[in-house]
């Protein structure tokens, strides 16, 4: 009798309290929190501000932290950009030539261990402070992702479905185009997911090692002068861009791969 | 009626080595198939049925023998055959027809030729209306029928038919069997079908070939005459009974069915 029970709810409620809005209330309940823990006991504004806070603090620096944004912005996207486009190119031989991956795939993985953001004062002392140092660290960091879950998907392509190919005759060259590529897309896409959430990662590091600009730093200069507000004023907008870019590809995704998509989503579905 | 032999399997031995030694998958393997004809391949799981049809389509080489189809010495992948694999192996980023127009495709054949005949095969597994829709949306016999459809589009006079229903629910098999038989009766190909299901070796074939486990050979030879359309004529006939004890039994005998 669980149904009946379910109508007796207020039709009001249920516009305000459904599947859709409930994740968007649980963001809003755990910022009330967030207010109300501050105001009752009493946290001083530099040790915690409040949300109302960080939000006047993002309307007071709008300028400042415009112009930091456009620079993380600018060492975010060139390195993430550089990142899935040598990725992928890596991805290929790797995949497909025992050679490559008796010889470069080991050299690879070595890299891959080395503490990336280890490398960052040492590009400073290799690039200087601009830009390039900081699209270094987002490349190095986002770089691995993309070609690990690349050769992952080249490699992983059902044996049946390849005879399939095999058995209309055409060449190798063409199974890889027609069948390989589309098959192993989801991985990749995969790949390029984890891989922007490393490139914010990778964008505030170099920033923190040396720069003069960008988000980063504005989050060093005001943590040094205890204006919190105005470093986490910075962290949101880093988290905001981080978010932007992770769904930018989702939505590249849900563009290149409705299939695979829709299948996923069966699945959450079910669960 | 005397026909010519379509596909003829010379002395085939074919074997793997593996990190625990050599395994003789198939062992001085001879078989001759007339055209037309509907052989069931049936053994028990690893006795080389598999790699037969592998070897049959040219996508595996043999370590001795030949296989000769239509005259023709297969040394490549054979592109004169159709296949349907134990998957149904369909691409999810494919609509149904383009999935079933996937040969053509991949050759660079004229699409627009083929694409009645594909409307037709799928109208005649009970497709029709489905063609736009992609492979996620279909069920696993739904599946199946399509990648038949795409197997045989291409029009090849032999078709290779590996496990292709053990992976469906009981019923949806039987309902294949018939939906292949019918299908084999309107276009009169010559079907090799390889399955470890003994009832449905019965079912479908004209001949039965019983393999004995690794490496496979050929332990014994059955003629199937229930008169087609067969399903329900098998279900009311002793003969189709006696047939599937009579295989059983050999499955006894060889020791992989064991008491």
């Amino acid at each position: 009798m669980w149904i009946s029970k379910q109508s007796s709810y207020p039709t009001w409620l249920k516009y305000l309290w459904n599947r859709k809005t409930q994740s968007a209330i649980s963001f809003v309940v755990f910022f009330l929190l967030w207010e109300l823990v501050v105001i009752f006991f009493d946290v001083r504004s530099y040790i915690l501000p409040r949300p109302t806070e960080i939000a006047k603090a993002i309307v007071k620096y709008r300028s400042q932290l415009f112009d930091a944004l456009l620079f993380t912005v600018q060492s975010l996207v060139f390195g993430y950009i550089l990142a899935v486009v040598s990725g992928i190119i890596l991805a290929l031989p790797v995949a497909f030539s025992k050679f490559m991956q008796r010889t470069i795939y080991p050299i690879l993985l070595f890299f891959q261990v080395i503490p990336k953001i280890a490398l960052a004062p040492i590009f400073v002392v290799w690039f200087g402070f601009g830009l390039p140092p900081k699209i270094m660290i987002v490349f190095l960091l986002s770089f691995f992702p993309v070609l690990i879950n690349g050769i992952i998907g080249l490699r992983s392509v059902d044996q049946e479905i390849i005879n399939l190919a095999r058995s209309t005759g055409v060449k190798t060259l063409d199974i890889f185009f027609k069948v390989r590529l589309p098959s192993a897309l989801p991985t990749f896409f995969a790949g390029f997911k984890l891989a922007a959430i490393s490139a914010t990662v990778g964008a505030v590091i170099g920033e923190f090692i040396g720069s003069d600009s960008g988000l980063g730093y504005l989050i060093l200069t005001a943590n040094g002068d205890l204006q919190t507000d105005y470093a986490f004023a910075a962290i949101t907008l880093l988290t905001v861009l981080g978010l932007t870019l992770y769904y930018l590809v989702e939505v590249l995704e849900k563009i290149l791969l409705p299939w695979h998509i829709s299948q996923r989503q069966d699945l959450n579905k079910e669960s | 009626m005397e026909s010519k032999n379509i596909l003829s399997i010379q002395n085939v031995t074919k074997k793997f080595s593996t990190d625990q030694g050599t395994v003789h998958a198939l062992d001085n393997f001879s078989l001759d198939i007339k055209e037309g004809e509907f052989l069931v391949i049936v053994g028990p799981s690893g006795c080389g049925k598999s790699t037969l049809i592998s070897i049959i389509a040219g996508l595996l080489g043999m370590d001795e023998g030949q296989v000769v189809i239509n005259g023709q010495k297969v040394n490549c992948p054979f592109t004169d055959v159709g296949i349907v694999f134990q998957n149904h192996v369909l691409l999810d980023w494919l609509s149904v027809l383009n999935n079933v127009l996937f040969h053509i495709t991949m050759r660079r054949l004229p699409r627009k030729e083929y694409e009645p005949r594909a409307m037709e095969l799928l109208k005649m597994v009970g497709l029709d209306g489905f063609e736009k829709s992609f492979p996620y949306e279909l069920s696993g016999g739904m599946k199946q029928r399509c990648s038949l459809c795409r197997a045989i589009l291409h029009d090849p006079p032999l078709l290779l038919m590996d496990e292709p229903f053990g992976s469906l629910d009981a019923l949806t098999r039987e309902q294949l069997w018939v939906d292949l038989e019918k299908i084999w009766l309107g276009t009169r190909k010559t079907i090799v079908f390889i399955t470890h299901d003994v009832q449905e070796a019965v079912q479908l074939a004209d001949r039965i070939i019983v393999m004995t486990p690794r490496p496979g050979r050929i332990y014994k030879e059955l003629t199937v005459d229930t008169p087609r359309p067969r399903y329900e004529k098998a279900l009311a006939d002793d003969k189709f009974y006696h047939l599937v004890e009579e295989i059983k039994q050999s499955f006894i005998k060889q020791g992989v069915i064991k008491r």
